[in-house]
């Protein structure tokens, strides 16, 4: 269900930039969002082309790049990326079910995992967060 | 390519609304029970969604006895518990259950963020945001996506009012005037006689004078303890003298 929250951003930040720069017509949106959020790509897609119909992004197509983040241990060093924490991640999927955290707020991620090395919490992450890379327009 | 949708979302999802920053800048001052309160006496004029925004010390569930209930996730966003038919609450404890929260600072903001955008707040009218201690992210955060109207609470304590004053003054740089400073734990009322256990208030009227805020002083009332978990049921005399300020913020 979350999707549909996040197609609503993703239209309605483009839709404002297209109208305060003058674009009447957006044909591809590209975006990235963060695998450890776990996003159902065909419902985005599908919300993203039920909202997009009354804005400037009618004719639009949304191109998704899945980034898997990076991390940095603080406290030890060590870099590591989701595959590290792959196990860390199956437990909360299951302790949590389908809204797990990270599905919403994947910037919770340092509260939630911890260094596979030391147990630190003090994680540095790369790649979090939904960003609009590209917007195409006519 | 620099678009905020989160940023975007949150803009719209709050524009419309009136949307309240319960604020201290200090700990432990009150501003969990007052926001609360507040929040329920908004509620009688509109409907009102309640909103912890201190995500390492979350406190509303707790007042309102729902602690352990998880937020649904609908097409329209994170629903906000309802309390009352006029009332919902949103939380982060309502999304990491009963973790706790220990986030680097670089996080604090967006978590925060992605909280006020992914509400859904429906047809409420009045926004109550429930701020931590402290002044970092929560303000430009909050800054970014609304007009907020800050209300300052204290204790009559200088160590306090010392932190408020930067405060205060930081506001009035952002262009959010506050109008109220409410100096929570004033004094206890006994039998005809008026106890202040934390000394004089002059100095909150002194900011109230320097900074252009009315002063509501509230009392200490021990019974307020019994209704942690069930606060809606609260009938003091907090309701009453907190009632002053959600009249005049209506009326204009």
């Amino acid at each position: 269900m979350h999707e549909w929250s996040l197609a609503s951003a993703i239209v309605d930040s483009v839709d404002k930039w297209a109208r305060d720069n003058g674009v009447n017509s957006v044909i591809k949106v590209v975006v990235e969002i963060p695998t450890i959020a776990m996003i159902d790509l065909e419902i985005l897609r599908d919300a993203f082309n039920m909202l997009k119909q009354e804005s400037r992004l009618a004719n639009a197509e949304l191109e998704v790049r899945q980034v898997s983040p990076r991390f940095r241990c603080r406290a030890c060093g060590y870099v590591f990326s989701e595959d590290d924490v792959n196990k860390q991640l199956r437990e909360l999927m299951g302790e949590y079910g389908e809204e797990y955290p990270l599905h919403l707020m994947p910037d919770l991620a340092p509260t939630l995992l911890k260094c596979p090395r030391c147990g630190s919490h003090d994680i540095e992450m790369l790649e979090s967060q939904i960003r609009v890379t590209e917007v195409v327009t006519k | 390519m620099n678009l905020e949708p989160l940023r975007e979302l949150a803009r719209d999802r709050l524009t419309g609304r009136t949307v309240i920053a319960i604020t201290s800048g200090k700990g432990g001052v009150g501003k969990s029970t007052i926001a609360s309160l507040m929040a329920l006496i908004m509620s009688r004029y509109g409907r009102t969604t309640l909103v912890d925004l201190d995500i390492h010390g979350t406190s509303i569930p707790r007042a309102m006895g729902v602690q352990g209930r998880v937020h649904e996730v609908s097409k329209e966003g994170i629903e906000p518990i309802r309390v009352l038919e006029n009332l919902g609450i949103i939380s982060i404890r309502g999304i990491i259950g009963s973790r706790y929260v220990v986030l680097p600072g670089e996080r604090e903001g967006s978590v925060m963020e992605a909280l006020l955008a992914f509400t859904n707040y429906g047809d409420s009218r009045f926004v109550m945001i429930d701020m931590p201690p402290g002044m970092s992210d929560e303000l430009l955060v909050l800054g970014r996506v609304t007009n907020f109207m800050p209300i300052m609470v204290t204790t009559p304590s200088k160590q306090s009012l010392y932190v408020v004053e930067d405060l205060i003054r930081y506001l009035i740089d952002a262009k959010q005037q506050p109008r109220y400073l409410i100096v929570n734990m004033s004094y206890i009322q006994h039998g005809a006689s008026i106890i202040r256990p934390f000394g004089d208030v002059n100095m909150a009227y002194e900011l109230g004078k320097k900074y252009g805020l009315s002063i509501i002083e509230l009392p200490i009332d021990p019974s307020l303890e019994n209704y942690i978990g069930s606060i809606i049921n609260y009938r003091g005399e907090l309701l009453s003298k907190l009632e002053q300020i959600v009249r005049a913020i209506i009326e204009k």
